[in-house]
């Protein structure tokens, strides 16, 4: 009767000694590695190791927001294609994983963003991804009570749409894929915390944890935001990487109000916002700006997104704040991930994922698992290689440079 | 929230600093051609969870850069001092000698710390301003001098005489502005927050007659409505049969 009887969707079973392959971090990312891995490469004797729970990390703390709205060459295909699995995601694991295509709109407010822009999304059409532009009049209509008046700080001359991007539920992600991969072998090992490697003749067989040790024959580490740390004690060496913590906020729960992510950015001020199926008003802005691994934030980002929330949305001031979070971003020297080989052998790096992790999920989780399997990149990810700085070719979406914290 | 210890200003919040970038990166030497380094400098971090050493920007205080020991996991902020080699053996030499002589409230005005900045408490410099004897110590400049000896009211607008005191830190001053020297040394337009003082300097106010406080020239604020920013670029431009009232405001 009622909510009785339901059975875990996941086995919690106790590491074993040897596996083909270990993946460090239960997020997303890891999550839909191991999924992939037993799924299209038949490769099931798979741990995925978690410190705490499964998504407890930036899984858990983001805004949800899935887009493909890219123009660098390396970025591009890999934002689409991660975009068409989100399409088919709820099917492919069984599991609603509430994908909801609303539409993404980015504000614009002076002719030079427009054009940037314009440049920015006629390159996406050119690459088979959609995106419409909408002028002042048309994104009135589907956006009534933005700020249209004339007085506005910034004042809104259009928008471009990404009609086939949207939002989707954080915790039903990474509870689809757990679920998907448990039953197809993968062990989901959480409360394991990986504290040193185990080497033997300059190669890593395996990894010490809080719960015993774990051999391998390949490990796959994909730990956004503690990668440094990890990396570290691996061998890789310093790598072009901060970490950095993001905040992000929840309003209390309010009838239907935004049924698209608005999303803008005018010199310093940098916004996002969609409403949760719940109601709430979910947004954010910029980093706090001073390398972190806290998940907590700090008071001047609060007073920083609030104040870009009422430029374009007066109409949410007297909206109370529900929640308020922090997660430990990788901020790469380009703002772009890594997807790759390392220099030790059977050691795999999937890392520096910036702003954008959550999106990327099943792209990530499926080069990554292509990656381990064939020893060798998709080449959907091919260009996500560590070494691209020292070859002179950054994948620099925003064009601010090697300072991680612009990005 | 975070607050940093200015070793110039003091305690201050978050809000007036701007995080600038890893201050243990070593930048190679312009004779050093090697891609290795370069490519380590500008690429690499360590990223430690732990003591992270960083610089920071005192932009809406002091100016000066600061060199920070602050933990990245537990946000604890261990060490404030000048990132300049220079500035941190001018501050503990400064420092020094005050806590060797000064009694606590010694050195304080109704103005002015009783320790701490870049100045040398027990040199004072007499200048003048505006024909008057002032105070100050060395490393003072005209502004901080004058605000430690009272001195809000330092000059006045050039058109409309309205009365400026001493808005910035910094070479954007556009308040507190004077003439020094006398006869044909004389120069204008000096910023007093950039410009030290020296023994016997000679600081006039601007646009003042016959003083700052009772100017004058602060009539013209009476006809302000008829002598608009700008009504000079209209009001002298002929042909001025054609002019019509209204143009000239």
């Amino acid at each position: 009767m009622g909510q009785a009887g339901w059975a875990p969707a996941w086995r919690q079973p106790e590491p074993k000694l040897k596996y083909d392959v270990i993946i460090i971090g239960g997020g997303g990312h890891g999550l839909a590695t191991a999924y992939y891995l037993a799924k299209l490469h038949g490769i099931t004797n798979v741990a995925l190791l978690e410190k705490g729970w499964i998504g407890g990390g930036n899984s858990g703390r983001n805004t949800t927001i899935v887009r493909s709205n890219y123009f660098v060459e390396a970025n591009t295909a890999f934002y689409e294609h991660s975009l068409k699995l989100w399409e088919g995601l709820s099917h492919d694991l069984n599991y609603n994983v509430m994908f909801s295509q609303r539409g993404h709109l980015n504000l614009f407010f002076t002719p030079g963003q427009r054009d940037a822009m314009m440049r920015r999304y006629n390159i996406m059409r050119l690459n088979g991804i959609d995106g419409e532009f909408l002028d002042r009049e048309q994104v009135q209509k589907m956006v009534p009570h933005l700020n249209y008046s004339e007085q506005s700080r910034l004042p809104i001359l259009g928008g471009f749409l990404q009609a086939r991007a949207g939002t989707a539920r954080h915790d039903a992600v990474n509870w689809g894929y757990a679920r998907a991969a448990s039953a197809l072998g993968v062990d989901i090992i959480q409360n394991c915390e990986v504290t040193g490697f185990i080497k033997k003749a300059g190669r890593i067989v395996g990894v010490e944890t809080s719960r015993g040790e774990v051999e391998a024959e390949k490990i796959g580490m994909a730990v956004a935001g503690s990668t440094s740390v990890l990396a570290a004690q691996a061998g890789l060496g310093p790598l072009p990487i901060e970490s950095h913590k993001l905040q992000a906020f929840v309003s209390e729960p309010i009838k239907p109000f935004l049924d698209t992510v608005v999303v803008y950015g005018a010199g310093h001020g940098h916004f996002y916002i969609s409403q949760s199926d719940k109601g709430g008003m979910v947004f954010g802005g910029d980093l706090d700006g001073y390398n972190s691994y806290a998940q907590r934030g700090n008071l001047p980002i609060y007073t920083d997104v609030a104040s870009c929330a009422m430029n374009v949305m007066p109409a949410l001031g007297r909206i109370k704040l529900l929640r308020q979070w922090a997660g430990i971003m990788d901020m790469s020297m380009d703002g772009s991930p890594f997807i790759t080989k390392t220099n030790l052998s059977g050691f795999y790096l999937n890392a520096g994922w910036c702003y954008g992790g959550f999106k990327a999920i099943p792209g990530s989780g499926w080069c990554f698992a292509h990656t381990i399997a064939h020893d060798q990149p998709h080449e959907i990810n091919s260009l996500l290689t560590l070494d691209r700085y020292a070859q002179g070719r950054q994948i620099d979406e925003s064009g601010h440079g090697p300072f991680p914290k612009s990005h | 929230m975070l607050r940093l210890n200015c070793p110039f200003c003091g305690l201050r919040d978050h809000h007036e600093f701007a995080y600038l970038e890893d201050a243990s990166v070593q930048m190679p030497s312009f004779e050093d051609t090697s891609e290795k380094a370069w490519f380590e400098a500008v690429f690499l971090r360590k990223n430690p969870r732990g003591v992270h050493v960083e610089h920071w920007h005192h932009i809406h205080g002091c100016r000066m850069i600061l060199r920070v020991e602050r933990d990245t996991q537990t946000h604890v902020i261990s060490k404030v001092e000048a990132a300049h080699p220079s500035f941190r053996q001018r501050l503990s030499d400064v420092n020094a000698k005050q806590s060797s002589s000064a009694k606590p409230g010694q050195n304080m005005t109704g103005f002015r710390l009783d320790k701490g900045g870049l100045i040398e408490r027990r040199q004072k410099i007499n200048f003048r301003f505006n024909g008057q004897q002032v105070t100050g110590f060395k490393g003072d400049t005209i502004a901080s001098a004058l605000m430690a000896s009272g001195h809000m009211l330092v000059g006045r607008s050039f058109k409309y005489h309205r009365p400026r005191g001493i808005m910035s830190a910094g070479v954007e001053e556009g308040g507190a502005l004077f003439n020094t020297g006398d006869g044909a040394a004389r120069v204008p337009n000096v910023k007093g927050t950039v410009t030290e003082i020296s023994e016997g300097l000679r600081v006039y106010s601007q646009n003042v007659f016959p003083s700052p406080g009772f100017d004058l020239g602060a009539v013209n604020g009476l006809i302000a409505p008829f002598i608009t920013a700008g009504f000079y670029y209209k009001t002298f431009m002929g042909p001025f049969a054609n002019t019509k009232f209204w143009m000239l405001v």
